[in-house]
């Protein structure tokens, strides 16, 4: 973890702090992301998982830090500024346009990059093919099941052709199954070239999924490394993980 | 390649020839209809087009971006006052008249928009400013003798095209029925467009919105000043067709409601929406007043309860209602 992350990094957060009054919710945390990379990002709740999330991607503004993609400065950026400049966060609770049909909520995003309706619609197809949702085009959002609605927010973010992808427990509430088929889909994700950075729950994607993890407790990154190394942990498991993750 | 994209709505799958039929027939029907219609009902078709504009301009901001506005009548109002003012008091015609009222509106759209925004207010909050400025500009007017004050305007009778007065009601009719179906054809193109398509995304989700790319500040924006234009232009067209305009039918949150209440009845967010909702609002109207009118308050008192019935058994509307109907009888 030395040496040139600045200058390569496709992300790089250094010193981020947040305070929600005498809360300090997150407490000067950098963190980098290299591209073509899958990295967790763990810890218990109320860590600040989330609003690590929120400042990276504009919806909250650091009291300190900055926030760099591919160099250029994100903080005191608006949040479709920076997802026009290829970083795209998913949200914890989905939050799909309910009364709008899939086809439509995918071609917001797709809006992000086309010029013309017809490249819009035609992203938007391509990205609800990816995730498996083609047949659902016309179904309302909200007709969706909780594993759908899922597959639907990283259509959306998928469409906006980003850089680096934020997803925010994409896999909570699946069934094991499910778990696959998303995990799988995040693999191929990564193959089209997009960089990922997840919130997870779900320790046994996690372990499967990420080339490296973060761990977060109490707003300040205590580790940081491949997944059978943070997994040792001393203080992950503490804090975290408990004695049975070693058994995993 | 003229290759549009088809529309995704559910209604899109319907037959297309007899809908097309339908249609032409209707055309007929809307153009003929002076021909045979007496003064009276001519009166209340004319109402009832003027209506399903009013209520169409509000539902660009209103319906398809979620912005609900309680005062719209502040951009009627600018639209009818500018056109009334500037030909009473300066002999300029209303084809100008109606310009300046329009761009007026559209900066106090945009002005009232941006306060808003920017201070995050949504829902009922915004809802409240706009009722206020709307209230703001009644009193101001009612007190300002230069713009005829509580007594309103009065405007001289001149007919001809420059002065946009007609001694042919039909004429009205005809010119309320082409800014009808000016103002749906917009609502369609805009359902196909990008502003839109973000129109509706930040009416369902802000946040959501925001995250895929949409400025959705600047889309609220455009908007209001969009809703705002077409507004002040049924200004225009009542101060024209009434020749009389003063604070209260002007600034009035009576024209507010009545900007609202076919979107209400007919489904908020679709082109037919307001439409149907006139075409039942209107006449319901002028029949129970017809009828009703003899007691005193009677005739409110039943609009109110139909309204309340309405509310209650489609919460989304006429055209929600029949949307869900058609979606459940099909596989």
């Amino acid at each position: 973890m030395v040496g040139g992350e600045e200058a390569m990094s496709l992300l790089a957060a250094r010193g981020l702090v947040k305070r929600f009054g005498g809360l300090v919710a997150v407490n000067r945390v950098s963190l980098h992301v290299e591209a073509g990379e899958i990295v967790g990002l763990i810890g218990p709740n109320g860590a600040g998982k989330t609003t690590v999330f929120n400042l990276l991607s504009g919806f909250l503004r650091p009291d300190e830090g900055s926030v760099r993609l591919d160099g250029r400065e994100l903080v005191g950026r608006r949040p479709f500024e920076i997802c026009r400049l290829g970083l795209v966060r998913t949200f914890q609770i989905v939050r799909p346009f309910a009364d709008l049909p899939v086809l439509r909520n995918v071609m917001v995003g797709a809006w992000a990059r086309a010029a013309a309706a017809g490249t819009a619609r035609a992203i938007a197809e391509e990205c609800l093919a990816f995730v498996g949702l083609s047949d659902k085009g016309a179904v309302p959002a909200r007709d969706l099941t909780i594993s759908e609605q899922r597959r639907l927010e990283v259509a959306r973010a998928l469409a906006t052709r980003p850089r680096l992808l934020l997803l925010d427990e994409v896999m909570a509430g699946l069934n094991p199954h499910e778990v696959e088929v998303m995990s799988d889909l995040l693999r191929q994700l990564v193959g089209r070239g997009i960089t990922l950075l997840l919130i997870e729950h779900v320790m046994r994607a996690v372990m499967r999924t990420c080339h490296r993890v973060l761990v977060l407790h109490h707003g300040e990154k205590i580790a940081d490394g491949p997944p059978a190394q943070v997994a040792r942990d001393r203080q992950v498991i503490d804090a975290y993980l408990g004695e049975a993750a070693l058994l995993a | 390649m003229g290759e549009a994209p088809a529309p995704v709505r559910a209604l899109s799958a319907a037959p297309k020839i007899p809908l097309a039929l339908g249609g032409l027939v209707l055309a007929a029907l809307v153009l003929g209809a002076p021909l045979v219609a007496t003064p009276y009902l001519l009166r209340i078709l004319i109402m009832t087009f003027y209506g399903a504009y009013l209520a169409q301009s509000w539902n660009l901001v209103g319906g398809y971006a979620g912005q609900f506005s309680f005062g719209h009548a502040t951009f009627f109002g600018l639209g009818a006052y500018a056109t009334a003012l500037l030909f009473a008091k300066g002999g300029i015609t209303p084809w100008l008249g109606m310009l300046v009222g329009a761009i007026l509106a559209t900066g106090a759209g945009v002005f009232i928009g941006f306060l808003s925004f920017r201070y995050g207010l949504r829902g009922p909050y915004f809802a409240l400013v706009t009722l206020a400025f709307a209230e703001v500009c009644r009193i101001a007017v009612t007190n300002w003798r230069a713009l005829g004050g509580a007594m309103g305007v009065l405007i001289p009778l001149r007919q001809s095209l420059g002065t946009l007065q007609f001694s042919e009601p039909a004429a009205y009719y005809y010119i309320i029925v082409a800014m009808t179906a000016g103002i749906s054809m917009l609502a369609l193109v805009l359902e196909r467009s990008r502003l839109g398509i973000s129109m509706e995304a930040v009416r369902e989700d802000v946040d959501a919105a925001e995250a895929l790319g949409v400025d959705t500040t600047r889309t609220r924006l455009a908007a209001m000043g969009l809703s705002a234009f077409c507004t002040a232009l049924a200004g225009t067209f009542y101060v024209q067709f009434f020749s009389y305009v003063d604070p209260h039918l002007a600034f009035g949150i009576d024209v507010s409601i009545a900007a609202i209440l076919p979107n209400i009845i007919g489904g908020t967010g679709t082109v037919l929406g307001p439409l149907a909702g006139s075409a039942i609002l209107v006449p319901l109207g002028e029949w129970m007043r017809a009828y009703l009118g003899g007691y005193r308050g009677v005739h409110l008192m039943v609009y109110g309860a139909i309204l309340v019935v309405a509310i209650v058994f489609l919460p989304r509307g006429l055209v929600g209602a029949v949307r869900r109907w058609w979606g459940a009888k099909r596989p």
